[in-house]
């Protein structure tokens, strides 16, 4: 059973480093339950985790002129393909600017293990579930990018494999 | 010319004078008023501290004439051997597993009725002995890695920072020659073996294919990473294949 945490105050970084979003706050929370369903006879173990990462979302619409600095991208030049956007009536949000990037992850993993009944019998059956989900909110690649140029990631994922094992 | 008789008197007594010499001579040595006779050589064999030997093989071994007569001692350590027609003069020997061999003359030099070889017999130490021989090492029963070309590495995932424990591409990355590719706009992170792509790479729970790259980190898990198993059963990928296996329950519950 574990939580981690972790603040930007703990984090060397530089001020280029700080300009393009690197500092990220996150917290996790892990835990692992096992003991016998049946004593000597059938057993669980069962382990989840869930956490979630928060960091500055940076985008040409607010990053800062070291930030650019940072992405070789020099600030007039943003400002003038800014004002471009803003002749054409290009839209630079498709909502509400969100200013923090967030990152959610969970994970479960599950098994059941069942001896047979007769001792001499080694046969064991086990079925293992494992399951996995992460978003992304929004997705974005850094200060190079518009709000709107992103949205959402949800990646999902699940397996459940059994096998029956006999030792001999 | 002096008288023949005087000569032949002279003769006879030189004679009877010199049969005289030899009947004393003879009288003065007791072996040869034994040497026709039975030696009877009596013994009694014991160990360093006093105390009887039995079962203690008794050798005696005429010097001329090199007859041996063997015989073991009684429960009281004792033995008695007969040589008619004996010599007087023997060759002692004295064993018994776990004791010194001993072994010496005894001869008559009175004129004794019975030959004593009383005998004392020390332990045999032995020397330090070392024994050498050479670590077959076998397969272990419960070996994890079941792979024998080698190329199957266990992970540590205590290597890793605990935000990367339960990546599953971090974890392979942590191994020499697995470089990590970071997942893009969310995309979940992969890993390179040999410069393939992470598509070509496959995660596997005992054995069994499966999707996910994250799992929980407080799981009870042993994973491995191969690149070029010995084992024909194993394929499906041409970059590395992460094994996945989770640990059995406890006999008693617990949380972890």
């Amino acid at each position: 059973m574990s939580l981690h945490a972790q603040y930007p105050q703990l984090e060397w970084t530089d001020r280029a480093a700080q300009a393009v979003g690197t500092e990220f706050t996150g917290v996790s929370s892990a835990a692992c339950f096992t003991g016998p369903i049946s004593y000597n006879k059938s057993f669980y173990n069962v382990s989840y985790q869930l956490g979630r990462q928060a960091r500055d979302n940076l985008t040409l619409l607010n990053a800062t002129t070291l930030g650019f600095q940072t992405y070789g991208i020099a600030q007039d030049s943003v400002n003038h393909f800014m004002d471009i956007l803003r002749l054409r009536g290009v839209p630079t949000a498709a909502g509400p600017l969100r200013s923090q990037r967030y990152s959610d992850n969970g994970s479960v993993m599950g098994q059941l293990r069942l001896l047979a009944a007769d001792v001499l019998d080694r046969t064991v059956v086990s079925m293992t579930v494992t399951g996995n989900w992460s978003r992304q909110s929004p997705v974005g690649g850094g200060a190079t990018q518009l709000e709107s140029a992103s949205g959402d990631r949800v990646n999902y994922g699940g397996n459940l494999p059994a096998a029956a094992t006999a030792a001999t | 010319m002096p008288p023949r008789s005087s000569s032949l008197d002279s003769f006879v007594r030189r004679s009877w004078l010199g049969l005289a010499l030899i009947g004393a001579i003879t009288a003065a040595d007791p072996r040869g008023l034994h040497a026709q006779g039975t030696d009877v050589i009596r013994g009694r064999v014991t160990n360093t501290e006093g105390l009887p030997l039995p079962g203690v093989r008794v050798t005696a071994t005429s010097i001329p004439g090199n007859i041996t007569r063997e015989i073991r001692t009684n429960n009281q350590g004792a033995f008695q051997i007969a040589f008619p027609n004996g010599t007087g003069d023997y060759i002692m020997g004295y064993a018994l597993i776990g004791y010194n061999f001993r072994q010496f003359e005894i001869k008559r030099v009175a004129d004794e009725d019975v030959l004593i070889a009383d005998a004392r017999l020390s332990v045999v130490q032995l020397d330090t002995i070392v024994s050498t021989a050479s670590n077959q090492q076998r397969v272990n029963r419960n070996q994890q890695t079941p792979d024998v070309s080698g190329t199957e590495r266990a992970i540590a995932t205590a290597n890793l920072p605990p935000e990367l424990q339960g990546d599953i591409a971090a974890m392979a990355a942590s191994l020499p020659g697995v470089t990590l590719i970071p997942g893009l706009d969310g995309q979940q992170d992969g890993f390179s073996v040999l410069g393939l792509g992470a598509d070509q790479n496959s995660v596997t729970l005992n054995g069994q294919q499966i999707g996910g790259n994250n799992l929980p980190r407080d799981a009870q898990i042993q994973s491995s990473l191969s690149t070029s198993p010995y084992d024909g059963s194993r394929g499906g990928f041409s970059g590395g294949n992460f094994n996945i296996r989770p640990g059995s329950g406890r006999t008693s519950a617990r949380a972890e």
